[in-house]
């Protein structure tokens, strides 16, 4: 059954056929939402939260499109307004988490080599999250130009210009701020 | 290692290009925690998917808005300067700093209701009874080894359902020991918290934002058109799982209270 007809049955009520489009598209959004908030639970929570609503809307959305970027533009937003929710404390929160984000474990880190993948995700999350959610989207979760664009709501133009800004800026503050990360750039050279 | 190593500031093109190209390769290898299952959570929580639950729902959220509206300016405590607000799933807290001197008390407004127990709470049940209500398993802590079962266990509406879980002070049944309670999204219980020197702390329960608050205050339900108030004057912590929000009373310092809300189960 193609994703135009499970959409078709969900938005008569078939539960079965919304549970098929969320095991499609959960380990997306479950990603994102981690990318932005930095904690699986809070992820979780914001993913089940993402399908839910989009189960709310569905008959406002438009089937000559994909779902993905769709439902991975409800989570971000999702995510972005937990993210400033709290309002200053929920801020102070984020920093704290920014500097120290929730580690994967450091078996399955250390096992998987992975460090340097960490250390550049804690670049990132130093940008403005304007310029983070265009390298999520593009280059963490290798959507299409045209797949970020959608999930944006901006041209395909547009999200090459901002991510061609977005990586000069973490460019900047890999070179500033992880002389570790670049240490092992120097080693990989 | 990866093939592709990042290199510091561009200035040719084939430098940005290489930039880029070690940043998708990094990205790429990227390890994310499990993906949990979302598709069962979702099911749960549409089941059953009523259009008309949720309409209900949102009547009740605007009800329980107004009923808040007014509830502030009627209060003289809380006709002030709501200086801030805080929400952890159904819990409202909002910053004040108070127009008047006097002593918050549940009696001073014609719209409270007296608390109906020596406890303070009513619709005491069981178990069971209670988790039937709440429409969820409740969960019980496991730390302190010694804590055992709770002593009472209320239920109450207020819009959606309320459990409440005391456990007494061994040597005095009179006197509160710890209480867990167990609201569920239905609800905005809302919180009038000083906000000059007040002792407000985030901080995470197994990984979820969670608030640890330490200053006296009054808690609010909404029943109709009566506000039960409460005064609080243990520590509080408060967090959310899932469509449930917890609010932990104890006098135990933050990190046991931790232990205990980490130890649900």
């Amino acid at each position: 059954m193609t994703e135009t007809e499970l959409v078709s049955r969900a938005r008569d009520g078939d539960a079965d056929a919304w549970g098929n489009l969320i095991q499609m598209h959960q380990e997306a959004v479950f990603r994102l939402a981690y990318l932005i908030l930095g904690h699986a639970s809070d992820a979780e929570d914001i993913a089940q939260d993402t399908f839910i609503r989009a189960y709310r809307f569905l008959n406002q959305f438009d089937t000559s499109r994909a779902l993905r970027p769709w439902l991975l533009s409800i989570a971000a937003n999702l995510a972005r307004n937990q993210r400033r929710s709290l309002g200053r404390y929920w801020n102070q929160l984020q920093r704290a988490a920014r500097l120290n984000p929730e580690p994967v474990s450091d078996v399955e880190r250390d096992a998987a080599g992975h460090a340097e993948s960490q250390a550049l995700w804690r670049a990132i999350r130093q940008l403005e999250p304007v310029d983070q959610e265009i390298i999520y989207l593009r280059f963490f979760l290798e959507l299409s130009v045209d797949e970020t664009a959608e999930s944006l709501n901006i041209a395909a133009g547009t999200v090459k210009s901002r991510l061609h800004r977005a990586l000069g800026r973490l460019r900047g503050v890999v070179a500033s701020d992880f002389p570790t990360l670049r240490r092992e750039q120097a080693a990989d050279e | 290692m990866n093939d592709q190593p990042m290199q510091t500031p561009p200035e040719m093109p084939d430098e940005q290009e290489k930039w880029e190209t070690a940043v998708q390769d990094r990205a790429r290898h990227f390890a994310y925690p499990p993906t949990p299952d979302i598709a069962g959570s979702v099911r749960a929580r549409l089941n059953p998917p009523s259009r008309g639950g949720f309409q209900h729902s949102l009547r009740l959220t605007l009800t329980v808005l107004l009923a808040l509206a007014i509830a502030i300016l009627a209060v003289p405590q809380t006709r002030a300067f709501v200086l801030d607000m805080l929400r952890i799933g159904a819990v409202r807290i909002i910053f004040g700093e108070p127009t008047a001197t006097a002593t918050p008390s549940a009696t001073n407004s014609p719209t409270n209701t007296p608390l109906a127990s020596p406890l303070g709470f009513s619709g005491e049940t069981t178990l069971v009874d209670a988790a039937q209500q709440l429409g969820a398993p409740i969960l019980l802590p496991s730390y302190p080894p010694e804590l055992g079962a709770p002593d009472h266990i209320f239920a109450e509406r207020f819009g959606g359902t309320v459990v409440t879980l005391v456990w007494v002070k061994p040597d005095d049944a009179t006197q509160i020991d710890l209480v867990l309670q167990i609201l569920d999204n239905q609800i905005v219980a809302t919180k009038l918290y000083p906000y000059e020197n007040s002792n407000q702390q985030l901080t995470r329960v197994s990984g979820r934002s969670a608030v640890w608050l330490t200053d006296v205050h009054e808690i609010y339900f909404f029943k109709g058109d009566k506000r039960i108030t409460r005064r609080v004057d243990k520590n509080v912590l408060i967090w959310q799982i899932g469509r449930l929000t917890y609010r932990l009373e104890t006098d135990l310092v933050l990190d046991r209270a931790r232990r205990i809300a980490e130890s649900l189960h």
